[in-house]
């Protein structure tokens, strides 16, 4: 949930480069936009929705969760020439994490100490190296048995933020991307289409 | 009914298409950073 964030973040950055530079804000035209609502289904159901996420097994759930990431970096390739530099970053934290997740599994790796200091309510000897984290994308994993440790979600939230999270640099690279592709054509220098621009989208100053 | 039909279509022919795309950005991107990354930030399936 915390990249959700990174969406608000750069459409709100990205309008207001629009207005300093008074500027329209052109959003950019994605193609395939289909490809992810299907890449995003299997996740939905093995992860997000809790009526079918406590049936769906450990396997099918990874196997949901790989085939869902090939599809989304299938989507950043076909979009890539739209905003190089944004679906580049975007493309390279979503391959980092696929490399990680393959590698470990299928589940993206979390060491038992990341797990317990997400849930500090429950023992830590609860996790055991192998076991999946609750119904989530993770998998305990100790940090020797790990594959491209570096990559894993092996960062959390500082202790005095109140909510706490585990990321790895994928995600973070990932939260860059998204910035990038909202905050960019806030500052384009393309020549605006009279016939499909939005002049009321972002009203110039003194207009 | 046939004017509902016929308001229903002339309010939705006045939405901007312009807001209609960047609904579908924010929607593709939204689903890309749920899918992508953040597996277990505090969101659902984590244990109690």
């Amino acid at each position: 949930m915390i990249l959700l964030l990174a969406v608000i973040a750069g459409l709100l950055a990205g309008a207001a480069r629009a207005w300093i530079k008074r500027r329209n804000y052109q959003p950019i035209q994605l193609r395939y936009i289909w490809l992810i609502v299907i890449a995003f289904l299997p996740q939905w159901l093995a992860f997000f929705l809790p009526v079918t996420r406590r049936v769906i097994p450990s396997w099918l759930a990874s196997l949901s969760l790989i085939l869902s990431l090939v599809l989304m970096l299938v989507f950043i390739l076909l979009n890539f020439s739209i905003n190089r530099f944004g679906f580049l970053i975007l493309g390279l934290g979503l391959g980092l994490n696929l490399l990680v997740i393959a590698s470990n599994g299928g589940l993206m790796p979390i060491s038992p100490e990341n797990a317990s200091r997400l849930t500090p309510q429950i023992p830590a000897e609860t996790w055991k190296s192998g076991n999946r984290f609750g119904k989530t994308k993770d998998v305990i994993l100790a940090t020797e048995e790990t594959n491209f440790l570096p990559l894993s979600d092996c960062f959390i939230s500082p202790d005095w933020l109140h909510y706490r999270f585990v990321f790895s640099l994928g995600d973070i690279l990932v939260a860059i991307g998204i910035f990038w592709v909202l905050w960019e054509p806030g500052g384009d220098d393309m020549v605006v289409d009279q016939r499909s621009s939005t002049k009321d989208m972002i009203h110039k100053p003194g207009s | 009914m046939k004017s509902l039909v016929s308001e229903i279509t002339l309010k939705v022919g006045r939405i901007n298409p312009q807001y209609v795309r960047l609904t579908w950005i924010l929607l593709a991107l939204s689903m890309m950073a749920l899918g992508i990354g953040a597996p277990a930030d505090g969101g659902g399936g984590i244990p109690r």
